[in-house]
């Protein structure tokens, strides 16, 4: 069962370190804009988004392309926001923001950061700016914690305006109408169960139901199992030939192993959306973002 | 750019700290290392941190692996040891080093953020695997530890853990939190929020107030702990910076991979941290494939695949699949060594060893020797 986003607004993409999170999110971003969604591309972690687009993120969402924006998600800007919407005397937050003791307290206080970066988040998604905010989220581990933080605090704390923040943001991310939690995998042992694992995790610490799932960097199988049988029984090659050989062998024998991945994510009903592994273009970047983006459009509701 | 010798390293080394991002092979390169070793004839420790589950059986890690235990196999004399580190029981045998009595050290265990600060925190991870590792070092089982650091977020937080807990402990906020404490005892509340200044009472105000309680509890508990644990830092550093450490560097041939290599050389050389070198795992080899790669078969080869008497098999067709397949291999195999040729290590004199892909899983112990000769 392979289930197409519908139009939720929040579009959060996590996998494992190293899967390609930030391509598949922000291949899904342009190709929504050029769909004619106006999008939002954000993210805490800025650094892969800034090198593929070449730009410095900000705050404040900037546009780089028709009906597409990209911004970062700072939680020390986001608090500065919080405290003055609910400040009584501006000047001692003021006093109070730029402290070194309030920095520490949010690298201390467990969670106090992702609940900030996440409120922005529903600011942005409800401010009726965007049709879709395609969030470039954390790598599975920090995800998983990240998620599950307004269940936690809004638990932890009964009552005030956090605890109020909290719920909001709660009903936001478990209401699978209006957020769809991405998870990428690679087709490798520990990406595959990673993103088992995570998924349980959600559904179980969060109650986020999770939405599609895309496996990425496939090499699909070129060669049947009668050719390579074939090439192996040939008598004398040339030099060419016998190197084509062995990269075919080489080529064979990886998509065999990606394929028992596949599998394993099937066996579970996870039927993945399959992006293919783009080779020659890898280094020309919105090359490869239009390419990763057709593979995507299945799942991102086009009709063929 | 050139090689090095890794066989070298597992021999004479008494500490071998992996450090890469996920997914570049990290477990597989540790324990390959430890096999080296223990085939020279050494007692290797190999410990991980979440390895692919039939890596772990091969290694012998089932449910109890938290403590060392040997990997069946032969290795003449040498022994090949492994172990998974366990974040929270760590943190837990450290407090009860620590803690002045039963009292504290149960205060500590029940707090809501020690089990916050001891299994999810950023560091936290980092910092219990290099006590386990400062622990073992000295234990006269093995004569090599290979660490295969945890997966970090932000790739540093492995060196900076130890430092950044400390500063938490011992900044001014930490200490204007225990400030009414240290005065009034453990009265209450009721004190504390009337001495509290502006900043205590803003944070109040947004967060609710238990939060504030259970840090303060947390940190007055641990405030006579902070000797112990900080002495014990600076020998976790003295040890960093052995004369028999060496840290070496996994990537896979990616950017991105390559990238968080690159900052921790960066960052390694900055503390003066002894490099043993960059290993690459997965890389598409080439040897005579670039240079005057022709993307056609002709004359007796062309002919050779169409005369295949196999009716399932199409020569026209076949032909198209080997073109095709050669060419993504030469192309990758480009990229990878211009992405290694990329970084800032290369610019360095650092030792680069290039391990092919094994275009399958590396699960067995069989399959840890395969990597393992790839690496002598």
């Amino acid at each position: 069962m392979k289930r197409p986003l519908a139009e939720q607004t929040l579009i959060v993409v996590t996998g494992k370190g190293g899967v390609g999170k930030t391509t598949i999110a922000a291949a899904a971003a342009r190709r929504f804009a050029a769909m004619g969604a106006r999008t939002l591309l954000t993210t805490q972690t800025p650094e892969p988004l800034e090198a593929a687009f070449d730009v410095r993120l900000q705050y404040q969402p900037q546009p780089i392309g028709e009906r597409l924006w990209v911004s970062s998600l700072d939680a020390q800007h986001a608090l500065k926001e919080y405290v003055e919407r609910h400040s009584i005397v501006p000047v001692l937050y003021d006093a109070f923001l730029d402290s070194k003791a309030l920095k520490q307290f949010t690298e201390a206080a467990p969670g106090f950061e992702e609940l900030m970066c996440l409120g922005k988040l529903y600011d942005l998604v409800t401010s009726a700016n965007y049709d879709r905010v395609v969030f470039d989220a954390p790598a599975t581990g920090h995800a998983a914690l990240m998620l599950r933080v307004p269940r936690v605090i809004g638990k932890a704390i009964r009552g005030g305006p956090l605890h109020r923040n909290a719920l909001k943001l709660e009903l936001m991310l478990g209401n699978d109408a209006q957020t769809a939690v991405i998870t990428v995998a690679l087709p490798e042992e520990m990406a595959v169960r990673e993103t088992i694992d995570l998924r349980a995790a959600l559904r179980r610490e969060a109650n986020i139901h999770p939405g599609p799932v895309v496996l990425n960097r496939v090499r699909p199988q070129l060669f049947t199992v009668a050719e390579m049988n074939a090439l192996a029984a040939l008598e004398s090659t040339g030099v060419a030939l016998a190197r084509m050989v062995s990269t075919a062998k080489a080529r064979y024998e990886l998509s065999a192993t990606q394929a028992l991945h596949t599998a394993e994510l099937q066996r579970r009903t996870l039927d993945p959306f399959i992006v293919p592994e783009v080779i020659r273009q890898r280094h020309d970047v919105p090359a490869l973002l239009d390419a990763v983006g057709a593979a995507l459009a299945p799942m991102l509701g086009e009709r063929p | 750019m050139n090689d090095f010798d890794v066989a070298g390293l597992a021999t004479s080394a008494r500490i071998v700290l992996c450090c890469g991002s996920g997914g570049v092979g990290k477990t597989t390169t540790a324990a390959a290392l430890g096999l080296l070793a223990a085939r020279n004839g050494r007692r290797a420790l190999v410990m991980t941190i979440d390895p692919a589950r039939r890596l772990a059986q091969a290694l012998g890690l089932t449910e109890l692996g938290t403590e060392p235990g040997r990997v069946p196999g032969e290795f003449g004399t040498g022994e090949l040891w492994a172990m998974m580190l366990d974040t929270k029981r760590t943190f837990d045998a450290l407090i009860e080093k620590y803690a002045a009595d039963e009292a504290v050290r149960d205060t500590i265990f029940a707090n809501s953020y020690y089990q916050h600060l001891s299994s999810q925190l950023a560091g936290s991870r980092e910092f219990m695997a290099l006590e386990k590792v400062h622990e073992l070092a000295r234990d006269a089982r093995f004569d090599l530890l290979v660490v295969d650091t945890p997966p970090s977020q932000h790739a540093l937080d492995f060196l900076d853990a130890p430092t950044r807990l400390f500063e938490l402990f011992e900044g001014s906020f930490v200490g204007a939190l225990l400030q009414p404490y240290r005065v009034a005892g453990r009265i209450g509340f009721g004190l504390f929020r009337r001495s509290s200044d502006a900043v205590l009472r803003v944070l109040e105000r947004l967060t609710g107030f238990q939060v504030l309680a259970d840090l303060s509890d947390f940190f007055l508990a641990f405030s006579g702990m902070f000797d112990g644990f900080k002495a014990r830092s600076r020998e976790v550093t003295e040890m960093l910076h052995g004369d028999a450490t060496r840290f070496l560097l996994i990537a896979a041939p990616d950017p991105a991979s390559l990238r968080a290599a690159d900052a921790f050389f960066v960052r390694l050389s900055a503390d003066r941290l002894p490099i043993g070198g960059l290993i690459v795992n997965r890389v598409h080899d080439a040897p005579g494939l670039l240079d005057g790669a022709s993307y056609q078969l002709s004359g007796a080869d062309l002919e050779a695949v169409g005369r295949i008497p196999d009716a399932r098999v199409d020569g026209r067709l076949l032909t198209e699949r080997l073109v095709a397949a050669y060419r993504d291999h030469v192309c990758a195999a480009a990229l990878d060594e211009s992405a290694i040729r990329d970084t800032e290590l290369a610019r360095h004199d650092i030792g680069v060893r290039r391990v092919p892909h094994f275009n399958r899983d590396l699960h067995s112990l069989a399959d840890v020797a395969a990597f393992a000769d790839s690496l002598t």
